[in-house]
């Protein structure tokens, strides 16, 4: 009895060691991670990701069906229960907390949709489609993460939910998208003659976080006519301050010579 | 263990991730489409006037000039002058560069024009810069001259100038049309400045004229009038620079010739030429042996319109038993209709860019109106609909306006209006009859 005793009381001590050892490992293993997330400045950037959500632009060449985007458009390659991650009244927030991982994979496809010259792009209608998107956005969701919140800095594991988050990033740039295409085409001029040409020119500008431009913009894909580039970049030059983007970067803005 | 390690290697790499170009591209773009506004606006200042004898009015009517030609143009509208930030004289053109841009982009301005006037020997010449404003660039540094007299041609001539600075195409102020007028009492060939200015007779013979047709160069006025012997026949008016009189004398001199038109290098004439009672199409040329394009009996072809690079022309033929519009190659081959919209289609003019053949439609009210229907006949859209008669366009040499005649006032005046269907301006007054209007090119 007494051995046995003894035994256990072995037992007891090697357990405890080993407890200790894998407290101090796990100790260390949460050090490093707060040291890595403390290295990890610019609480925006990661943010910018999600912005991939642009899953609302995608979507827009089929204005009908924009404001239910099929879950397919942004490659989310982990099978999710629910595949909307816009328009679900109540945003189920099954996903395990450590979905901040999802930035590293969706900010692929999306842009790519998006950046792909839309010389062909069929009859879109943008700004119904935005403003139905918003529209069902404001009564639908039941904005659980206001705008704000969306753009704090990273909480770690509190995150309630993901999607609901995307969902307040979504709306935020779709509202900005609305805002910055009706005060740029104020004061885009098209004569007749730059009208009806199929003409498009893609410029690029970085703007600032209260929508100034900084230098000129840049012609990325020409027309083919340098004076439709030029009354681009000078719609774009008289439109300054833009309003203010959600965050402050390079951006690409098409100009068309198409109503439509 | 090593799992979580590399996802923290990962968290921790993500800020870096957005120095890395090509990031920008996940931001979404943002498309611009065409606005409602049409026209861009130009501050234009009072010239500086160096030019002796002193003329204190003379900048002030430049400046008038100038702004009438670029209303005319429609495509940069003069900037009131109240709303100016910046100067309202040129002080001087030897700064290289602006630092006012802001003062003239906040008074609205999408451009400015400066300029210095100076001469001698009966002449003004003036020297301007256009700047676009936004961007802050001189677009164009020019000079310009004129007889003292033609100061309103100055302007309209620098107006023109300035739209091109800004689009790449020549504005047309400083362009003129040929019509026919009845204003003497019979139906003479008038010119005048595109804008309705200045008109002056052409011709005074006393017999009919029709269809004034503009040589390429702008060196005379092809037209039809009627010989001693009742004849028909197509003659050439001199400005100077041609042969003026019958120009086709040797060229099927048995026929009666109904009406010319020039190809666009001017070498070629459509010629309208009566076989047997029935009005033909001929390619003819002086010197040489006219070929036949038409050849159908008991039809009438007429109304001839060269594309711009001269492979095809367009005419009425009723050969379907209504006047309609047709299209064939310059060799007479390859003949089809393009118009079905109503019984009774004609006046067809070929667009400068191609794309366009301007006609009119007899509409079921028996009232003519102008549409635009493309060389292939797929597209078809109103140019100008009113319920009085509107007919014979004529195309600007630019492609941005189209003339014709119009009884909307209980005689035919002429009108000119945008290609968009926008902007109708109506050129000339009086109670007589102003028709058959024809657009003459560039100058020089």
């Amino acid at each position: 009895m007494l051995r046995a005793s003894g035994w256990l009381a072995e037992q007891h001590a090697a357990d405890q060691r080993r407890f200790t050892q894998l407290l101090f490992a796990s100790f260390l293993a949460h050090a490093l991670a707060v040291v890595g997330l403390s290295i990890a400045p610019t609480p925006d950037a990661p943010r910018l990701p999600e912005v991939l959500s642009v899953d609302l632009v995608a979507s827009l060449p089929t204005p009908g069906a924009l404001p239910r985007p099929k879950a397919p458009a942004p490659p989310k390659p982990e099978p999710k229960p629910e595949p909307k991650p816009v328009t679900p009244p109540a945003p189920p927030p099954p996903p395990a907390p450590k979905e901040i991982v999802l930035p590293k994979q969706a900010p692929k496809a999306i842009p790519k949709q998006r950046v792909a010259p839309p010389p062909k792009p069929a009859p879109i209608d943008y700004e119904d489609a935005l403003s139905q998107l918003r529209n069902e956005l404001g009564e639908k969701a039941p904005a659980p993460v206001a705008p704000q919140a969306a753009q704090a800095p990273p909480a770690p594991a509190a995150e309630p939910s993901p999607d609901a988050g995307q969902a307040a990033i979504d709306r935020e740039i779709a509202a900005w998208l609305l805002d910055v295409k009706r005060h740029v085409e104020r004061r885009y001029i098209t004569p007749p003659e730059f009208q009806r040409r199929g003409f498009s020119t893609g410029l690029q500008i970085v703007l600032t976080s209260t929508g100034e431009l900084v230098g000129m913009p840049s012609v990325v894909r020409s027309s083919g006519d340098p004076f439709f580039d030029d009354n681009a970049v000078r719609a774009l030059m008289m439109s300054a301050p833009i309003p203010a983007p959600p965050q402050a970067g390079s951006y690409t803005f098409v100009f068309y010579s198409e109503d439509r | 263990m090593t799992r979580s390690l590399a996802r923290l290697l990962l968290l921790a790499a993500l800020p870096f991730a957005a120095a890395v170009p090509g990031w920008a591209e996940e931001r979404p773009i943002v498309e611009i489409r065409p606005g409602k506004e049409r026209a861009f606006t130009v501050a234009v200042q009072v010239f500086r006037d160096d030019l002796q004898p002193a003329d204190s009015t003379r900048a002030g009517r430049l400046l008038e000039a100038i702004q009438n030609g670029l209303d005319f143009n429609g495509v940069l509208l003069p900037l009131a002058r109240e709303a100016f930030l910046g100067p309202q004289i040129t002080k001087d053109l030897a700064s290289g560069r602006r630092y006012d841009c802001g003062d003239w982009t906040q008074s609205g301005a999408n451009a400015l024009v400066e300029g210095v006037i100076d001469g001698g020997g009966g002449e003004v010449e003036a020297t301007y810069r256009v700047w676009d404003t936004a961007r802050c660039v001189q677009l164009l540094r020019g000079r310009l001259t004129r007889p003292a007299p033609d100061l309103h041609r100055l302007g309209a001539a620098l107006a023109d100038d300035v739209v091109k600075a800004f689009t790449g195409t020549r504005g047309t102020a400083d362009t003129e049309v040929a019509f026919i007028s009845t204003r003497t009492g019979h139906r003479e060939i008038f010119v005048m400045d595109a804008d309705g200015r200045n008109v002056r007779a052409a011709t005074n013979s006393g017999s009919i004229k029709a269809f004034p047709n503009w040589q390429p160069n702008g060196g005379g006025i092809l037209y039809t009038t009627y010989l001693k012997d009742g004849f028909p026949d197509v003659f050439l008016t001199s400005r100077g620079r041609s042969e003026a009189g019958r120009l086709l004398r040797d060229v099927l001199p048995e026929l009666p010739k109904y009406r010319g038109v020039f190809s666009p290098d001017g070498k070629d004439i459509a010629l309208v030429a009566s076989v047997d009672g029935a009005a033909e199409l001929f390619r003819a040329r002086k010197g040489r042996r006219p070929l036949r394009l038409t050849n159908n009996k008991d039809v009438i072809d007429v109304a001839p319109t060269w594309s711009p690079d001269a492979s095809q022309i367009a005419f009425v033929s009723d050969r379907s038993g209504s006047p309609q519009i047709y299209v064939m190659d310059s060799d007479g081959k390859n003949q089809r209709r393009i118009t079905y919209q109503s019984n009774y289609s004609a006046t067809p003019a070929w667009s400068p860019d191609g794309r366009w053949i301007a006609y009119g439609v007899r509409t079921e009210e028996a009232q003519f109106d102008l549409y635009l229907i493309d060389p292939k006949g797929e597209v078809n859209v109103p140019l100008v609909v009113h319920r009085r008669n509107d007919q014979y366009p004529s195309w600007s040499p630019d492609g941005r306006k189209v003339i014709f005649s119009s009884d909307r006032r209980g005689h035919d005046d002429l009108y000119v209006i945008d290609v968009n269907s926008q902007r109708l301006q109506r050129l000339t007054e009086g109670q007589k009859d102003n028709t058959s209007p024809a657009w003459g090119p560039f100058p020089d």
